[in-house]
């Protein structure tokens, strides 16, 4: 079976190795960026099934990555959840109306992460 | 002994009625008979409703029997599954906060790393990481987020709640009475201070530390210290061996 493709784009290395010690015992391909540019570029190189965004970035935010993926038409449909700090009200309704499908807030809770991938991926 | 039942009483009435020329004695006899089947039948009547009340009762009985053995498991097992999953996140904090430590060479990306584990790690938004200066007695900063760093540039040693943490190296925490800073930890290399973190405002929707976080604290404590101690040793053997050539 192949694995289900998860793309990590964050600024933050802590982060990344996180998610990446959180998610790899569920044996999914991970692939990380480090900033919105280079999420956008990796996901449609790799066409993942799930982009973990996060939000606070430089050179290109989450919210304008997000933006980009949702006008290409290979990535227009894949899930983003994105990743951040800011858990307020205000950003989840901007991520929501741009397109994103859901949220974890950082500090990243392993199990809330771990579920919320799993439910989205139908696993 | 001959059990009485309905029909046997409804026998012995309707016997009765087939007796005309019965004699008073007789008469009484098969009157109290009646009488008798009565109280029979009513008392029968009252066995099967008592009966279905147990019935019921017993039933009632099982379903609640049921759903405290069944609580009482869920809470047995849900104990140490939550117990396993928070040592799990501890133990992943752990790791990475090691591995970002260790697998620095450079000072600066030992200090990104340190404010990378205390506000994505701990969940801290305002942060600041302290060196103590022997020469002028004094904690310089050399690392923050979310604060002015101006005022807080030079600390003296033993002055305020981070100085007194710097003189003593015992850590101190924001429910110890001051509620401007939350977290402030020594770095220790072995007895000896090296500087201090402090956590002064953790993110909105963290509401306080909890015990992972405590012991990445003390973790930090001692590993961030020596990775820090580390990279100026490295700093300086790199320089001898320039100047050797």
């Amino acid at each position: 079976m192949v694995p289900r493709k998860i793309l990590l784009v964050d600024d933050s290395e802590t982060v990344l190795m996180m998610e990446q010690m959180i998610l790899k015992k569920d044996r999914y391909q991970l692939i990380t960026a480090k900033n919105g540019k280079e999420g956008v570029q990796k996901a449609l190189e790799t066409r993942p099934d799930l982009i973990l965004m996060d939000v606070v970035m430089p050179e290109m935010n989450g919210f304008e990555a997000v933006r980009c993926l949702r006008q290409q038409a290979a990535t227009q449909s894949v899930p983003i959840v994105m990743v951040t700090t800011k858990a307020e009200a205000e950003s989840m309704e901007i991520g929501y109306e741009i397109g994103c499908s859901d949220y974890v807030a950082k500090p990243i809770d392993s199990t809330e992460l771990l579920t919320k991938v799993r439910s989205i991926l139908g696993v | 002994m001959k059990k009485i039942t309905s029909e046997s009483v409804r026998g012995v009435e309707s016997s009765r009625t087939c007796g005309k020329a019965d004699t008073p004695r007789v008469k009484n006899h098969y009157e109290r008979s009646a009488q008798l089947a009565q109280e029979n039948r009513q008392r029968h009547a009252k066995v099967e409703s008592l009966t279905q009340e147990l019935e019921r009762c017993r039933a009632e009985l099982t379903a609640t029997e049921f759903s405290a053995v069944t609580a009482h498991g869920q809470g047995r097992l849900g104990e140490p599954f939550t117990v396993v999953e928070t040592q799990n996140q501890s133990l992943i904090n752990l790791f990475v906060a090691a591995t970002r430590l260790h697998s620095n060479t450079e000072r600066i990306g030992v200090l990104t790393a340190i404010r990378e584990i205390l506000s994505d790690l701990i969940g801290s938004q305002a942060m600041a990481v302290f060196e103590i200066d022997a020469s002028a007695n004094t904690l310089s900063l050399v690392e923050c987020i979310g604060i002015e760093p101006e005022p807080l540039a030079r600390i003296p040693i033993g002055s305020g709640p981070i100085g007194k943490v710097a003189a003593t190296g015992e850590p101190h925490f924001g429910n110890d009475g001051d509620s401007r800073l939350v977290a402030c930890i020594p770095l220790k290399l072995g007895p000896r201070v090296t500087g201090v973190i402090v956590v002064f405002r953790l993110l909105e929707q963290k509401q306080e530390l909890q015990s992972s976080d405590h012991e990445l604290l003390d973790f930090m404590s001692a590993h961030a210290a020596l990775a820090l101690h580390r990279t100026a040793a490295q700093t300086q053997l790199n320089a001898a061996h320039r100047s050797r050539k």
